[in-house]
């Protein structure tokens, strides 16, 4: 099958990822799901812990390959610096960071010349909210991670680049407020801190990582793509 | 039904051109302006010659655009011009210049052009600026200034525009194999030229002229409907390098 246009999704069953496999199937790929939940619209879902290093291994080992890698599982949790337990924290860390560095070890490898790889970060990276320190230090650790490996694939003609999101409207965000205290509150005020006005689609999101991998971005490599609706200008 | 209507400043030139012709491939009508008519490459729109620090003529410009169009879709402002002058050497007049030409122009075509994308179906503005605006370059401090303030408009704009559904973003190449490049390379330091890029860049080479126009093609797109206020950087990894 190696002239099927082949990527992999982590975090291919969530609200941005299992878009992005529709989206990306919609465009001729063969969009491969890795994620802890099966995702039976993908035409190959394994189901696995992205942090288990051998379980990556194997997927990828599985697969053949591939002219895009897209790395979107992440997780949440709550709490402040003075009172997260270190296991929370390394927990975020393995999730949202290590199991992008696990892919790209073990996925790129695979990875053709010219193939693209995205890195999903967040507005997080560039703001700071009470409660969320793991979350928010874990995206920025993404667009480290995200300018150190475009150095390291450039030789191989292959692009590595990362889309931060502000609000998306998915389960994930969904959860996330639900574990709020004043969640509803937050969630009513989060459209009107958009110069857009409302919540990104998740296929807005999956638009940006569809760009970034495809020939017409064969010169943007190393950057992020803010897709925010003005988030970040709005502040 | 309209066609889709796009402005693009600076047409004539090498990226011009290569903007000119990516939005005709992806359908729609180019309106090209540029000091003296820019071709349209066979494509369908509208030829105009403006000086975009008169503003008299860039309301005429619009006039124009209002006439045949009745409304805009996209302004892809990609004009500019560069100055090599170091500051203690520059001659205000050509600082004046710079000034008006790379962000004056930019102000004008946005103060002229937002009534007429308000009644665009999804409507954007995507200006050019450029890696200069991040780090220096010793012989062309006043592009350096132009190109960093061109962000910096980018984002206030996109907070007026946003208010009337207009989305406002800039595109940042690396070197460009077009447009000053090519000037300087007829200088007659091509290789030199060529060396340098490639270790500038982490791809080993600088842009093709159609890689950046396709950063324009996509921030106007429905696709980059929630981008906004943002700079995307086509500049091939330089940003990275150190």
């Amino acid at each position: 099958m190696a002239d099927c246009r082949t990527i992999v999704v982590t975090g291919g069953a969530g609200g941005i990822g299992a878009t992005t496999v529709a989206m990306a199937q919609a465009r001729d790929y063969r969009a491969v799901s890795l994620d802890l939940r099966e995702n039976p619209d993908a035409d190959i879902s394994i189901v696995l812990d992205l942090t288990d290093e051998g379980a990556v291994k194997d997927a990828f080992d599985s697969i053949g390959p591939l002219v895009g890698l897209v790395c979107i599982a992440g997780t949440n949790v709550q709490g402040l610096v003075t009172d997260l337990p270190l296991a929370e924290w390394r927990r975020v860390m393995q999730v949202n960071v290590g199991h992008m560095m696990l892919a790209l070890k073990h996925g790129g490898r695979a990875l053709t010349e010219g193939a693209g790889v995205v890195l999903m970060s967040s507005v997080s990276a560039h703001i700071g909210t009470v409660g969320s320190v793991a979350y928010h230090s874990s995206k920025g650790a993404v667009l480290g991670l995200m300018r150190a490996a475009s150095g390291g694939f450039a030789p191989r003609g292959v692009r590595v680049n990362a889309v931060s999101p502000g609000w998306v409207d998915t389960d994930f965000t969904n959860r996330a407020l639900d574990a709020t205290p004043n969640g509803e509150a937050i969630r009513l005020a989060a459209a009107a801190q958009h110069i857009a006005g409302r919540m990104a689609q998740p296929s807005e999101v999956a638009e940006a990582v569809l760009f970034l991998l495809s020939d017409r971005a064969s010169f943007v490599t190393g950057t992020e793509l803010v897709v925010d609706g003005g988030f970040l200008r709005k502040r | 039904m309209n066609p889709r209507a796009v402005l693009v400043t600076g047409a004539a030139g090498g990226i011009g051109t290569a903007v000119v012709q990516a939005f005709l491939t992806d359908g729609a009508e180019v309106v090209a302006l540029d000091l003296v008519a820019p071709d349209l490459h066979g494509g369908p729109g509208l030829s105009i010659a403006a000086d975009l620090t008169d503003e008299q003529a860039v309301a005429e410009a619009f006039d124009a655009i209002a006439a045949r169009y009745g409304c805009l879709e996209t302004i892809a402002n990609v004009a500019g011009i560069n100055h090599r002058a170091t500051l203690t050497q520059m001659q205000l007049a050509d600082w004046d210049r710079m000034m008006d030409v790379n962000l004056g122009g930019m102000f004008l075509t946005a103060k002229y052009g937002i009534p007429l994308l308000s009644r665009g179906i999804a409507p954007s503005i995507v200006n050019m600026a450029s890696i200069s605006g991040h780090v220096a370059s010793d012989d062309f401090p006043a592009y350096v200034t132009t190109k960093a303030a061109i962000e910096s408009f980018t984002g206030a704009l996109s907070q007026e525009a946003g208010e009337r559904g207009i989305r406002v973003n800039a595109v940042a190449p690396g070197w460009v194999d077009a447009g000053f490049t090519h000037a300087a390379m007829a200088e007659g330091n091509a290789g030199q030229i060529h060396e340098a890029a490639s270790k500038a860049h982490l791809l080993g080479r600088m842009a093709r002229a159609e890689e950046v126009a396709n950063a324009f093609v996509w921030l106007a797109s429905p696709g980059a409907s929630f981008v906004t206020g943002q700079t995307l950087f086509v500049d091939g990894g330089l940003m990275r390098v150190h």
